[in-house]
């Protein structure tokens, strides 16, 4: 079965802004996410210093940046690489 | 601390008596006038409940500053006991004291007074200390009595002061008709260090005092206080938070780490990530036991602890602030109190480049409060707690 990565950014302006929400989702994954998807935290990975790279919180998705990231987005782009593997 | 570079760990643990709210016992203690100086004080009110808990504050109090000042506490002590009044009806005084000053030549000064004797714990053996006494004049029925010793404290000496809850435990009861006494409270001294060599001052209190209560099936007759000094080699912490001021003397902060001989702990995620780079590691994050108080911690080798920064320092700040008492919830900040409480000697080591993403004005609390938030806490542990810290910048 496949499976997909994410890595959520547990730094303190990740966290502050919107990262615990994500902790939260990470821990009560919808049924159809159960199972596959492999959760982690990430130490700051700074792309909150550089304004090109876009906006707090940031997660992984199989090594993908997302920024803004609110726990609808997250479960989408989850369910969207998951749907595109089969 | 002394000269020999052992420092003074003080710790008490106490019992009330039942259904009385408060207890009529106090232990204080506090630095004193000369640097390295602590003076305690315990002081047992008479009665029960909040007279005897007034009682027992005044006199701790008075006797804590008065003798702090003074470069002959007996003298002083002695001045105080002529002011404290005597229940008319009972005949005594209306609070007991037993004061500490602890030198850090390491040189110990005891004045008691009508306590029971305070015990020296040294090598595994409990013995009362010799002391001559001295008689206070006043207006009490009774010769009132100071009992006066001193001694040089050894690294591995415990000074163990308890008030008459302690020696007076299990008083009636067919095993221990004259109560617990001093016999039982040397035998519990002796057998808790044998079974524990290196429990520490707040582990050795709280020993005696479940031992005394149990004195009374759990009961508990009279409060019960008891006071343990110890002098010993300090336990030492560094903790380091913040990057360094420019990315040369990132290695350099590695290296402070590497040397560095005893428990480390690393606040900031960008903080731990810099030091695991130049020591050729990894910091992982722990996602296991979440508490949304404060954000989750991490794992180093070589690590004790690995917070998140200023969210984590300040929590921790707050807990110290409140007196430490409720350390219930597991998360980077209660796990930072405990580790701080732990050890005899913190050395913060705070990095000092500006975090430029904090700036944004989306962020609800103040970022830059992280030199602040350190050194608060380094003069709270100081002041309130007894510990040696430093705070250095990088």
């Amino acid at each position: 079965m496949a499976t997909v990565e994410l890595e959520i950014c547990t730094g303190t302006a990740c966290y502050l802004l919107g990262g615990a929400d994500l902790l939260l989702l990470a821990q009560e994954l919808p049924a159809e996410l159960r199972g596959r998807v492999r959760v982690r935290g990430r130490a700051c990975m700074d792309r909150c210093r550089r304004p090109a790279c876009g906006i707090t919180p940031f997660v992984l998705i199989d090594g993908e940046p997302l920024g803004e990231a609110t726990p609808e987005k997250v479960r989408e782009q989850l369910r969207q690489r998951l749907a595109g593997r089969g | 601390m002394t000269a020999a570079g052992a420092v003074y760990e003080v710790a008490h643990a106490a019992a009330r008596k039942r259904a009385q709210r408060v207890s009529g016992d106090l232990f204080v203690s506090g630095r004193a006038a000369e640097p390295g100086r602590i003076v305690a004080v315990l002081s047992d009110g008479l009665g029960s409940g909040i007279k005897a808990r007034v009682l027992a504050a005044l006199t701790a109090t008075m006797a804590q500053r008065f003798a702090g000042h003074e470069r002959r506490p007996a003298h002083a002590l002695a001045s105080i006991m002529q002011a404290l009044p005597v229940c008319r009806e009972r005949g005594i005084s209306y609070a007991t004291f037993s004061v500490a000053d602890l030198r850090r030549d390491g040189e110990v000064r005891l004045v008691e007074f009508d306590n029971p004797r305070a015990v020296l714990l040294r090598d595994g053996r409990a013995r009362t200390l010799p002391a001559r006494e001295e008689t206070v004049a006043g207006d009490a029925p009774y010769p009132r009595r100071l009992r006066l010793a001193g001694f040089t404290a050894r690294p591995g000496d415990r000074l163990v002061l308890c008030t008459d809850g302690v020696t007076q435990a299990g008083m009636g009861r067919p095993a221990t008709p004259l109560g617990w006494g001093e016999a039982g409270l040397h035998a519990c001294l002796e057998q808790a260090v044998a079974a524990n060599p290196d429990s520490d001052a707040a582990e050795l209190a709280a020993t005696v005092t479940r031992a005394a209560q149990a004195q009374d099936g759990g009961q508990c007759h009279d409060d019960i206080t008891c006071a343990v000094i110890a002098l010993r080699a300090p336990r030492e912490l560094l903790v380091v938070s913040g990057p360094p001021i420019t990315p040369e003397r990132d290695r350099e902060l590695a290296q402070l780490v590497r040397a560095f001989g005893g428990t480390r702990i690393a606040c900031g995620g960008t903080t731990a990530g810099i030091i695991a780079r130049e020591l050729g590691t990894e910091v992982a994050v722990d996602l296991q036991r979440l508490d949304p108080e404060v954000p989750p911690c991490g794992m180093m080798p070589g690590f004790a602890l690995v917070t998140e920064g200023i969210v984590t320092l300040a929590r921790a700040l707050e807990l110290l602030e409140g007196g430490a008492r409720d350390l219930t919830r597991d998360n980077g900040a209660t796990r930072l109190v405990r580790q701080l409480l732990a050890h005899d000697r913190v050395r913060f080591v705070v990095g000092t480049r500006l975090n430029d993403r904090h700036y944004d004005p989306g962020m609800p609390v103040d970022l830059e409060a992280r030199r602040a938030v350190v050194r608060r806490l380094k003069n709270l542990l100081e002041r309130d707690y007894l510990k040696e810290a430093e705070l250095t910048y990088l």
